[in-house]
């Protein structure tokens, strides 16, 4: 296990040339105020009673120089540590999308989070993690700061400066002791965040059914109840922070008070007293930053618990959180197109004893032959999509087998992807970019390709009634096309790939008659070798095998 | 848009500000005493005299850091509250939009509008707008200790303070914009890392993660760019008011050195007027940090105020809705879409009545204007000519809540809520569990809900994600099932099913039917189906093609007549049947 500081460096240095000197000059800015402050103290020194010495002047127009600097350093290092610390988040948010798209394989992780959960974990937690970095950068910056007040107050007055710097290291391992409090509060924070997160998700997405529904008000009333509850978790987690900071800066101000008072047993200057009381203020950052640490290892730890969840474990070498990846960002090139797979042609799909024990699936065993139309039948809940999930890998299985050509097949997420199988969801999802971008989901298909799949899942007629071809955005999830059309382009998506083996979950649910008859007749012509969960007589008529699964569990049983 | 948001909450916040001012004006008394500690220490007073002012200097500081705390944490639960309510009026006005807005947006989208935008709204509120009242009053407080212990202080000190203030104000839009643009690059990304997570099934299965990795990836570029742009407006800000501070504090220096060299102050007057200045310019220094969440609060408010200016809900009245069962009347109506893709007529001049009580079933192809005619009936789009009316009542004069009581649909594509069974029956309402249970036998699924390990309260997730067991899922069918368990619940006198059970087997055509028959008694009904056998339960038949109506009759006399659309439909049907 890498500490998390390693861990965090990692995702930190991806463009790290931004992210670490924005850091440098962070640091460097913590320590800045030194000079002004004793500055200040000179220039109260160079005030006798009448009048000011000719160094005065000098002294004043260095303080004005000073801030001036101060000022551009924080002004360079501010950007070039926020274009690092984006672009950090960034790649840890697009490894997340990239264990969760991933088909099998070992940077595929479960899709057991609901994606409500995923978003809002997506948006808070990166920061949360990369903090942590920020924690050691403020703490360096303050210790810096703290030796260099030390010593300059050292040579004021040691006794004194130890009289109020030493309960102030002692605050700081006090702050140490509240992190595990701070740490559930965190954690209660981001949970009810993402309750809310999710339930306004779903809400959004069901906005019609809500609305056609009647349950606006019911809806409504549900999320200020969610609402409600993450107010006070919130509430407690900001409160919590501003009491620990008032507390260590209320602790300040008294240390400074004891410091001046055993510094008075000596002839102070106007300018030993600013000084004590400008650096004494300043250092109550180190005490802060002591318990910063602690608090800050356990936001990191609440977040990155929440992000590990969405990617694959991390195993020798490889840490899927961190690990860097080309991206256009600040001058990357997007990564290059992958080849094209080499295809295993078909001759024969065997399932042996497929048993999916949630799904009421057991010990169930069919072949599918080069060539055929095999159709699974049966009623509701009878376990129909979950066969054709487990089948090609999007449902873990309890246990049994499929093999291709009569080899196991190890990773069936991974291999049952084009051009060996192509999958048309019951709900297929489209996306906010134009036909032609969703037809090819990034392969390698040229618009003729695009063209033959249109015409054999006839979607042809429809594309003719799209103001822009292929060129049409179809709007966020396809909604600008009726259910049928979407159902009919995702045919086409998947028929592009000329895959070996065609997977199809109800796909013509939502077809009118005509136009089932018309895509089964293509598909058969096509010579295709289709595995389809149907109760469509058009279907069950033209199935070489049919798999019947009535009598299963769970279907409605007409009273 | 924030501060229409505070009017109502004035007083509040014009509490806070009073009690942080003392909190804040604190520090001054604790300048004062520094002033006072350095006139004693040059004057090498005993240790019993500076003992006292040190202690008086350290309990300020206590006093002070408890004020803050308190006035924050109200604050904090103050800006809760209202953002709360804020939320509530986005998500229902979100709820409320037309179809035309939904397809415009992801739920990834609307989510960080209405969640992430607000969010920065409410550390916005609970913390920069009572500050800066505080600043206000403690730099009047500043100049008023100034004039009574050091009155010569006095003019400088309102002066720079002014100058502070002025170039604050002036910059305190100055990254507004960039916030803007930074937030929707944001939302781009959420909004594209929500859609392909959504459909990673269809992604995952096509091996096609890496055109999802690539498209976030673009966009997260583009918000990486966003944010730079953002920083360095920001850091502009932040750099002028800093060296704006810092040559205030320096005037104040010079300024009481010219005025010691002339013998009208002593050097504990100059500390006095420094500590003065650098307590005001260091919270204002504090406060420019603050104000990126400011700046972000107006981004975000602007985001906000973006949507709700589209007005895109569709027209409703106050009429109540007769009471009894209804009868529904099509009069001439006519329906026009006009978007980027063109004009095109879906509905045109359609005179339809649906006697109460009666069911009626719509047939026609793709883009024939069935979708369209439920649309309109369920007030989704208002026609563009003639009128719908309920009893005699203009569909577009009722009231909406009253409408969505009476007039209830079942849609194609149902979608679940990350919660328990009884929650996605109930979609939240109170009912009794024998209510929901009877709801769930009507439609055959009580089987089902016998088989669930925690029955009615068994979570269900949103989306079909979880495998764990812990939560479950629902086949196509059976979600089918359940969205019709939801509409029998709410009872309404029309119902509209849209395709509503596609996704159920027609092997077991009884089932159906049977659950069909609990919904559309005593109702009035609109079925559209492509499956000639759900329309069996059906009074009437009405056959549209191009938006217009070309059939229209009782089933059964449709069905006898062999030249009718109907009857040549059901022959091809059987047909079809028989190639096999």
């Amino acid at each position: 296990m890498t500490s998390p500081e390693r861990r965090v460096a990692r995702l930190a240095s991806y463009r790290g040339r931004w992210y670490w000197s924005g850091a440098v000059g962070w640091t460097l800015w913590f320590v800045t105020p030194l000079g002004p402050g004793w500055l200040i103290g000179r220039v109260f020194d160079e005030l006798p009673e009448h009048g000011a010495s000719r160094h005065f002047w000098t002294l004043l127009m260095g303080l004005l120089a000073a801030h001036i600097g101060s000022a551009l350093l924080i002004f360079v290092a501010h950007r070039t540590y926020v274009q690092g610390l984006e672009a950090a988040k960034a790649l840890a948010r697009v490894n997340v999308i990239n264990a969760q798209l991933a088909s099998g394989g070992a940077e595929s992780a479960p899709r057991t989070v609901p994606v409500g959960d995923v978003l809002s974990r997506l948006r808070d937690d990166p920061f949360d993690v990369l903090f942590l970095i920020d924690n050691w950068v403020d703490l360096l910056g303050a210790a810096l700061y703290g030796t260099g007040a030390i010593i300059l107050l050292c040579r004021i007055d040691p006794l004194a400066t130890a009289a109020g710097v030493i309960p102030m290291i002692a605050l700081g391992f006090g702050n140490r002791l509240i992190g595990n409090l701070a740490r559930r509060n965190r954690q209660k924070s981001r949970d009810s965040s993402s309750a809310v997160g999710d339930f306004l998700n779903a809400s959004f997405e069901a906005s019609l059914t809500v609305k056609v529904g009647g349950a606006r008000h019911d809806v409504l009333r549900r999320l200020d109840s969610l609402n409600t509850t993450r107010a006070h978790a919130a509430v407690r987690d900001s409160v919590w922070n501003d009491l620990v900071w008032t507390v260590n800066s209320a602790a300040a101000d008294i240390f400074v008070g004891v410091a001046l008072v055993v510094a008075s047993r000596r002839n102070l200057t106007a300018g030993d007293v600013t000084l004590f009381a400008s650096y004494l203020i300043g250092m109550v950052w180190l005490p802060m930053r002591l318990g910063g640490i602690v608090v800050g290892r356990r936001r990191y730890q609440v977040s990155a618990d929440r992000l590990d969840a969405l990617v694959a474990p991390a195993s020798k070498g490889t840490d899927r959180l961190t690990e860097h990846r080309v991206l256009p960002i600040l001058g990357g090139r997007p990564a290059a197109r992958p080849d094209r797979r080499a295809r295993v042609p078909l001759d024969c799909l065997g399932v042996s004893n497929l048993t999916v024990a949630s799904r009421g699936i057991e010990n169930l065993s069919f072949t599918v032959e080069r060539g055929s139309l095999t159709v699974i039948s049966g009623p509701v809940g009878s376990g129909k999509t979950s066969i054709l999930r487990a089948l090609i890998g999007l449902l873990d299985i309890d246990s049994g087998a499929v093999q291709w050509n009569g080899n196991v097949v190890a990773d069936r997420a991974a291999f049952f992807i084009p051009p060996q199988c192509a999958f048309v969801p019951q709900v297929p999802r489209l996306f906010a970019e134009s036909l032609r971008d969703n037809l090819r989901l990034g392969h390698d298909i040229d618009d003729h390709e695009l063209h033959e799949a249109i015409t054999l899942a006839a979607f042809d007629k429809d594309l003719i009634d799209l103001s822009d071809g292929l060129d049409t955005a179809v709007g966020a999830r396809g909604v600008r096309l009726s259910g049928g059309q979407a159902q009919r382009a995702a045919a086409a998506r998947a028929l592009s790939h000329r895959a070996e083996l065609l997977v199809l979950d109800d796909l013509t649910s939502a077809l009118d008659m005509e136009t089932e008859l018309e895509l089964w007749t293509r598909l058969a012509h096509a010579g295709y070798t289709v595995l389809a969960a149907s109760n469509r007589p058009v279907a069950l008529a033209r199935a070489t095998t049919v798999i019947d699964l009535s009598g299963r569990v769970g279907s409605p049983q007409p009273t | 848009m924030l501060a229409s948001l505070l009017r109502p909450q004035w007083r509040l916040v014009a509490a806070f500000a009073a009690v942080l001012s003392v909190a804040t004006a604190i520090p001054l008394g604790a300048s004062i005493l520094l002033a006072q500690f350095v006139r004693l220490a040059i004057a090498r007073a005993a240790p019993s005299r500076l003992v006292p002012v040190a202690g008086a200097y350290a309990g300020l500081g206590l006093l002070s850091a408890g004020l803050t705390v308190a006035v924050t944490w109200r604050a904090t639960v103050a800006a809760w509250g209202i953002t709360n309510g804020l939320r509530h009026d986005l998500a229902d006005y979100v709820l409320r939009a037309d179809l035309g807005f939904h397809r415009d947006r992801t739920p990834g989208e609307l989510v960080t509008r209405v969640d992430a935008d607000i969010t920065s709204m409410t550390q916005f509120i609970s913390t920069v707008v009572a500050q800066l009242m505080a600043i206000a009053v403690l730099a009047l407080g500043a100049v008023a200790v100034a004039l009574v212990i050091e009155p010569v202080l006095a003019p400088a000190l309102a002066t720079v303070c002014a100058v502070v203030g002025f170039v604050t104000y002036r910059l305190r839009d100055r990254s507004v914009a960039q916030t803007i643009v930074e937030r929707a690059a944001e939302a781009n990304v959420m909004s594209a890392a929500e859609q392909y997570l959504a459909g990673a099934d269809d992604v995952a299965s096509l091996g096609a993660g890496r055109h999802g990795v690539a498209r976030v990836g673009e966009r997260s570029a583009v918000f990486v760019a966003a944010a730079r742009d953002r920083v360095r407006e920001q850091m502009t800000m932040q750099g002028t008011v800093r060296v704006t501070v810092a040559a205030a504090e320096v005037t104040m220096i010079a300024y009481g050195a010219v005025a010691a060299a002339r013998g009208s102050l002593d050097v504990a007057g100059i500390v006095l007027g420094y500590r003065l200045v650098s307590t005001v310019s260091s919270k204002v220094d504090h406060l420019t940090w603050r104000m990126q969440d400011a700046q972000g609060a107006s981004g975000a408010a602007h985001r906000v105020m973006e949507l709700v200016a589209e007005q895109r809900i569709v027209a409703s009245g106050q009429a109540p809705v007769p009471e009894g069962p209804l009868e529904v009347r099509f009069e001439n109506v006519e329906l026009v879409y006009d978007d980027e893709a063109g004009t095109h007529a879906a509905v045109k001049g359609l005179d339809l009545v649906l006697p109460a009580g009666r069911i009626l079933g719509v047939i026609g192809r793709t883009g024939s204007g069935k979708t369209s005619l439920a649309r309109l009936l369920l007030r989704l789009v208002a026609p563009t000519g003639g009128r719908i009316l309920l009893n005699d009542v203009d569909l577009a004069e009722i009231n909406d809540d009253a409408l969505r009581r009476r007039v209830s649909a079942v849609p194609q594509d149902v979608q679940l809520f990350p919660g328990s069974v009884e929650q996605n029956v109930t979609l939240f309402a109170t009912h009794t569990r024998a209510d929901v249970v009877a709801a769930l036998r009507a439609v055959g699924l009580e089987e089902w809900l016998d088989s669930l390990p925690e029955g009615l309260q068994t979570r269900l997730s949103s989306d079909n994600r979880d495998d764990s067991g812990t939560r479950v899922g629902l086949s196509g069918g059976q979600a089918q099932l359940l969205a019709l368990s939801r509409a029998l619940l709410r009872d309404p006198a029309v119902v509209v099913l849209d395709e509503a059970t596609s996704r159920i087997d027609p092997l077991t055509q009884d089932a159906i039917a049977y659950a069909m028959r609990h919904l559309v008694a005593g109702r009035t009904a609109l079925v559209i189906a492509h499956r000639l056998e759900t329309l069996e339960v059906c009074d009437d038949i009405a056959v549209l093609a191009d938006g217009t109506l070309v059939e229209h009759g009782p089933r059964v006399a449709l069905a006898a007549d062999p030249t009718s659309h109907y009857a040549r439909l059901l022959a091809a049907g059987q047909d079809a049947e028989e190639l096999a």
